[in-house]
Formats: C-alpha cells, structure tokens, sequence
C-alpha cells in the first residue's frame, strides 16, 4: 500500500508540476500579449482617428437590450445613460421580465412611455409579451416590453425579436455604458468585416460618481473586496481574453457588454432559456454554427468598449455569482462537448474549449486535490519543503506580476489616473489577490458541484446598490 | 525516485516567465514615459507638410517622406485642415503624384495605411491606371471602412464604367453594403448621374438588389422622375427582387407617377404585408378616389402595419371616409382607425 501511495504521488507530482507549469506560461503568454495588441491598438487607431471612422458608425445602427428584473433602484440611470451616447443612430429595449416592483412603473414615468399595440414578430422563441410601450417623437427610441418571468434568456430573445436593427448589444440594467461605448464596439465590425460579435470592457463601478445618467468622476474602490474584483475583472479581461482573440477562440462574451449580428443569432435559434450561462452558451453556439457552415467569422473583444457594471459588495453575492458563472461554463461544456478535441472546430475545439475545460472549469477540484496530494507526500516523507515553497513563491510572484500588468494596462487603455498611494495600494492587493482571493473563489466556484442538479436553473439574487449620486443625494 | 532534473527545469521555466513579466512592466513603465512626444511630432509634421502644400515644388521630396505611413497619416491631417478651398491645383496635383509614386508600397502595408491612401488619392482628384487598379483591390480588402472609402473615390472619379465594375464587385454581408451607405455613394458620383442610373436599369440583374434599392433611393433625394416608366415596369414584374419592389413602391410615394396608382392600389391585396404596408403608405401621395373602398377592408387585415398605414392615408386623403371606419362593426378597424387619428393629432399640435 505504501508503495503505491508513493508511486501515485510521484505521478500526480509531474501532472501538478506540469498543470502549474502549463497555467503559468498561459498567464504569462496572455500578458505578454495583452501589452503588445493594446500597444499596437492604440498606434491603429491614431490612423482612424485621421480617418474619421466615427462617421462609418452611421451605416450600422445598433438595438440596445437590456433586460430587467426588479431594478427599480438603477433602471432608471441605466436608461438614462443609454439616452446621453455618442452614436448616431440607436434604440433603447428594456424588457421587463416580470418584475414584482416599480421597475416599468419608474420608466414610464420618467420618460413618459405611451402604450401601444404594435405586433412583436416572434423569430426566437419567448414568453408572450403583456404591454409595450413606447417613446414619442425622441430619440433614442425607447421602448419598454412587459413580459411573463421567463428568465434573463428568454428577456433577451424578446428584445431580439423587438429590435429594428441588424446589430443589437446587450447590457444589465444595473450598468452604465460609457459614453463612446458603441463608437468603440463598433469598430471591429467596421475593421473586419467577418466580425460577428464583439465583447465589450466591464468595469467596476461600485463607487464611480454618476450623474444625469453620466460618469462624472472614477473613483478607487476604497472597499477591499471591490478593488480585488477588479483586479481579477483586469486579468480576466485584459489578459485571457486579448489572448483567446489571437486565435479566434474567445468563448465568453460578458452579458453586461455585449454586441452580435441579429441575423446569425436567430439563425442559431436566439438564447437558450435552459441554462444559466446564457451569454456564454450563444457565443459557443455562434462559433459552432460558424465552423459548421465554413462561414468566414471572427469574435472579438474590444478592450475600449467600456460598461461600467456593480460588483458583489458582500462575500454572500460574491458566492452567488462566482457559483452561477461557473454552473454556466459547466452546462455550455456540455451542451457543446461534440466539439472538445474536434478539429473540424478549429482553435475552439482545440484550444479554447480545452482552456476552459481544464484551466477554468475543473480548475478548483485540481486545485483541491492538489492540496491533497502535498498532505500525502507530506505524510510520506516525500515533500523537498524548500524546493516546494520556492516553487509556490515564484508562482505566487509571477501570478501577482501578470496582475499587476493587467491593470495597468487597462489604466493606460483607458487613460485613468492614478495617485501614488492607489499605485501603491493596488500592488500590495495584487499580492492578496494572487494569495487569498483566488483561492476563495475557488472554494466559491467548488461549491458549483454542490447541488448542481437542483440548482443549475436557479440565478439566485444579489443585492443592488444605487450608483453614488443617488447614494450623495439622500444623506444630502 | 523524483527526477530532480524534471523540478529544475520546471523550476527554470517559471523563473523566466517571472523575469519576462518584470520585464514588460518596465517597458511599458519606459514606453509610457519616452512616446508622450508623439504628439509633438505629429504636429511637425502637419506644419511641414502644410508648408508644402502653400508652396509645392519639389515631388521628389514630397514622394519621399510618403514613403513613411506617419507623413501619410500627416498629409490626410493637413489636407483636412486646409479644406478643398485650400489647396491649389498645383498641390493638388504634386500630392496625386506622389501617392501614385508609392501605391505600390502602400498595397503591402496595413489597411489603415490603404485607406489613408485612397482618402488622399481621391482629395487630390488623383485618377491613374495604377490607383482605379488599388482601389478595385481594395474593394475586396476586409475592413468595410477601406470598402467604403474605395466605393466613395470610385464614385469621386466621375467614371461610369468604372463605377459600375466596382458595383458588380460587392460581395459579403449585405449590411455591409447596406441601402444608405450605397445612396451615399451614389450622390457622390461626379459624373451624370441620369447616365448612371440608366446604365444601372439596363442590367439590374447584374448587380445586388441593395444597389437599386440605393439607386431608388437616391432619385427620391434628387428629385429624379425621368426613369419613371422603367421602375414601374421593374415594380410590375413578379420576377423582380422583393425589395426593388418595395423600393420602387415607396419610389411612386415620393415621387408621384400617375400610371402607377393602378399597380400601387392591387398590391394592398398582396398576400405579404410588406408590399400592401408600404402601398398603403404610398397612396398617400394620390388622390385614392378609387382606391378608398381598397384602404378601408385594409383597416382589417390581421397586419398591424397594413392597417396603421392604410388609416394614416385614409385620414390624410379621404376624411370622407373616417367615419365610415369610425363606425365600422370590426374593433380592429375602428381602433386604428382612431389611433392614426390621434397619431395626426398629435403631430400637427
């Protein structure tokens, strides 16, 4: 028995050695290249400046759609942002997804909705709509449908089904768009032509300034656990993400900022209402439909196309939504598991897939087991302690070095200042971040496998906040 | 027994990725630091260039610096700035052979430098074998801003001939060659417009329905009726592509063409909303004396857009008729009927 204890620890030592090795490489390499592309991006769009490509944006009108449930607190400047954007031709769908508070009522109030009976033409499925109603005579066109709780999906396949536009882009009700947020994510389209959705740059907002549905003022998170998710949101978005680009691989394209080809997604049968990752679940689809029919595509991330979004305040949400993302990743793996290791996929079977099935999605039970097998070697005199500690602190520094790098990359993408002290502050929580946080939402992301059967229809709530000029309003 | 030398040279992988990090940080930290002047010698080289244009003489020279994208980029600048007032013939014509020196270089390079080039060969009324050859390619690049730039100095150059090549070249997605980018590109043609349009009716199969559609389009914008009876007999012919169809109906809206009334009025019986919607809205430009019986069983038709329309014309054209509707024994009838009423209402307060 000892003997094969030590034989499988000796194994499991080169698959962990190799999977850290492996993990390490991939962060490294996304940094790397998130530094370059962003460098280059920014060189390329001196020349369209020069260019004047804004005036091209006239050609592609976009459907803004924002599902909501019981936002009552931040509908109303989320809509209110959406009025105020640098674009030339859009319009505003907010889907109602029966809300049990004054959601509808606060919107039709504020912007003076009138009801009307226009006939929805229904291309993706969805729960019947009960009223709609509709701005007059302002631009943007607003229009507000009130429908049967069917879920965020179904929300969405509603507001498909509503828009006039051939592009539509997809937000939460609890986020604001920066002002040139369609200018910047419609670029690519415009770059590429083979481009058929482009995810956009969340950002966290928790404390950002607001007003008149208008960022006035970023301000650093001064809560602890906020400044650790953005940290993380820069990794994730400024490192993983360019990288997956490189090989048109990118398989999650956020529901917060989202834009797509409306033809291509009622081809591909609109969001599925099954699941909970639906944002990932169409992307994944897209893809598929795409490799399938040698359709010449490409997915994109627009690292400047910013939505500033709310963020978990509390560790309890933070569970809730870490769990619920990861219960996503699991259902669009298996939804789409015929095209894992499948050629005919392309980099996304191949690589992207592979990438989440092993670096994402089984990534804490690794992580555990792990943990397990230093336990055992430990029992069995077989851990080389210095070697073993040296190894865990170069990893520890190259994983905080990568996060460090991403944020300041995404200061310098989108040109936010920062005093010394935040600097200071933000180097000494990447720390913290690398050991710590991650390890947390790796307990918060086991915790998926726990009762997946029962809860994986199940989006749970989060706690929302007013945006701060709400909050500067009361306490006067 | 562990393969120590396995450890070290994972151990060894890891310290250089770590190294590397440390590394790209300074860099950036550097870059950051060292290329904030770049505006500065940007505006150099507007200023430089500028002075040229005042005072054009020396092409090699000129040739020269386009070599390099930052001047390129530079001259868009400076040409923009001027305006076209400012610029003379001589300069003109000193920037168009330049650009024309180094097409090829610029057909190596990136799709930004492209279209730089193109913006600044159509500015300078540059017109040669070589650039009408780097537009045609250009045509087919992937950036739809480089298309378009392309489609636009197509158009620019006043060739019909050429024009109508680069239309039977579209391809891809139709949004990207979407009705109002192609209308566009159509009022910018400098050549006869009437010889085009009637060059493009010749072969309408020959090119993509967006195109006529475009072309419609364009004619309501100039007012243009002297192809009246071909579009009517475009709009007759049930081989025609649905959307010319429609498009030559809302065509007849604008621009009223009494033959067509007839067709106009036997398409609110189509059995696709779409054509009876979109004549219901155009017979608002007629007189529909003989029409109204037609407008009033639309009121209810199971399409929300046939019957708004046809209540709209009806409250323009035949008040005569309003009550008629009004009292319809059909709730549908009566509701649009008095929705498109207060719809009126509304916008003449």
């Amino acid at each position: 028995m000892s003997e094969f204890l030590r034989d499988f620890v000796s194994v499991a030592n080169y698959f962990f050695l190799l999977y850290v090795v492996c993990y390490a490489v991939l962060l490294f390499f996304a940094a790397i290249y998130g530094s370059v592309v962003s460098d280059r991006r920014m060189k390329l769009k001196e020349y369209q400046a020069t260019l004047s490509l804004q005036d091209m944006t006239n050609y592609f009108p976009i459907s803004i759609l924002v599902p909501a449930h019981n936002e009552e607190l931040t509908i109303l400047d989320a809509v209110s942002s959406l009025t105020k954007l640098d674009y030339s031709e859009y319009e505003v769908i907010v889907i109602d997804d029966g809300s049990t508070d004054a959601t509808a009522e606060v919107l039709i109030e504020a912007l003076d909705l009138k009801r009307t009976n226009r006939p929805v033409r229904l291309q993706t499925s969805c729960l019947p709509i009960k009223a709609l109603y509709e701005s007059e005579g302002q631009k943007p066109h607003i229009m507000l449908a009130i429908k049967e709780n069917g879920g965020k999906a179904d929300a969405l396949n509603m507001g498909v089904n509503l828009s006039s536009y051939p592009y539509f882009l997809t937000m939460d009700a609890d986020s604001i768009l920066q002002k040139d947020a369609l200018q910047k994510i419609i670029m690519p389209v415009i770059e590429d032509s083979r481009v058929i959705a482009v995810g956009g740059s969340v950002q966290v907002a928790n404390e950002t300034l607001i007003r008149d549905g208008v960022i006035e003022e970023h301000r650093f998170p001064s809560k602890p656990l906020v400044l650790l998710q953005l940290l993380d949101y820069s990794r994730t978005f400024m490192g993983m993400r360019l990288l997956l680009d490189a090989f048109n691989g990118n398989m999650i394209i956020s529901g917060a900022c989202g834009l797509f080809r409306k033809d291509l997604v009622i081809q591909v049968g609109g969001y599925n209402t099954n699941i909970v990752g639906e944002d990932m679940e169409l992307v994944v689809k897209l893809h598929a439909f795409c490799r399938r029919g040698h359709i010449p595509y490409r997915i994109v991330y627009a690292s400047d196309a910013v939505c500033w979004t709310q963020v978990p305040s509390t560790l309890s949400d933070l569970k809730t939504q870490r769990r619920r993302w990861h219960m996503g990743l699991f259902q669009s793996l298996g939804i789409h598991k015929e095209a894992l290791f499948n050629p005919t996929y392309g980099s996304m079977g191949l690589l992207s897939m592979v990438y989440y099935l092993l670096l994402e999605a089984v990534e804490p039970v690794i992580e555990l087991l792990g943990l397990t097998v230093i336990l055992l070697a430990a029992y069995l005199q077989m851990l080389n302690i210095p070697f073993m500690i040296w190894y865990f602190f170069l990893f520890f520094l190259l994983s905080t070095l990568v996060t460090i790098t991403s944020f300041f990359m995404r200061n310098y993408t989108l040109s936010v200042q920062l005093t010394v002290w935040q600097a200071i502050k933000v180097i000494l929580f990447s720390f913290i971040e690398s050991l710590g946080f991650h390890q947390l939402l790796s307990v918060y992301r086991m915790s998926a496998f726990v009762n997946y059967r029962r809860d994986r229809h199940h989006w749970g709530t989060i706690k929302r906040d007013t945006h701060t000029r709400d909050k500067e309003k009361n306490t006067g | 027994m562990i393969d120590s030398a396995f450890y070290e040279s994972n151990l060894l992988i890891i310290e250089i990725c770590v190294l590397f990090c440390l590394l790209v940080n300074l860099y950036n930290f550097f870059r950051y630091i060292f290329t904030r002047p770049r505006s500065f010698a940007h505006t150099r080289r507007v200023e430089t260039l500028k002075r040229i244009l005042s005072a054009p003489s020396n092409a090699a020279h000129l040739t020269w610096l386009l070599e390099r994208n930052t001047y390129l980029q530079a001259l868009l600048e400076a040409l923009q700035q001027r305006g076209e007032e400012g610029v003379s013939e001589e300069a003109r014509q000193l920037v168009g052979r330049s650009v024309n020196e180094n097409l090829f270089r610029y057909s190596r390079r990136d799709d930004a430098v492209r279209a730089l080039a193109v913006n600044i060969g159509s500015l300078s009324g540059l017109d040669s074998t070589e650039f009408r050859r780097f537009l045609t390619d250009c045509i087919h690049r992937q950036p739809v801003y480089l298309r378009v730039a392309s489609l636009r100095a197509c158009a620019a150059l006043g060739s019909r001939q050429f024009l109508l090549e680069a239309f039977k070249e579209l391809e891809g997605y139709p949004q990207h060659y979407g009705v109002k980018l192609l209308t566009d590109v159509l009022l910018l043609y400098r050549g006869d417009f009437r010889l085009l349009a009637g060059a493009i009716l010749d072969e309408v199969p020959s090119y993509h329905p967006n195109l006529i559609c475009a072309l419609l389009s364009a004619m309501i914008r100039l007012g243009e009726t002297a192809f009246s009876k071909r579009i009517l007999s475009l709009m007759k012919d049930a081989e025609t592509d649905g959307e010319i169809r429609i498009a030559a109906i809302k065509y007849f809206g604008a621009l009223p063409y009494r033959p067509a009334q007839k067709q106009i009025s036997e398409f609110l019986g189509h059995e696709e909303w779409e054509y009876a919607a979109m004549a219901a809205r155009s017979l608002e430009s007629y007189s529909c004396r003989s029409c109204g019986d037609q407008l009033l069983r639309c009121l209810s038709s199971r399409n929300w857009y046939v019957r708004y329309n046809s209540a709209a014309t009806l409250a323009s054209r035949r008040p005569d008729l309003v009550g008629e509707a009004l009292n319809s024994s059909d709730r549908y009838a009566r509701n649009i009927m008095q929705y498109a009423i207060n719809v009126k209402e509304a916008a003449t307060v």
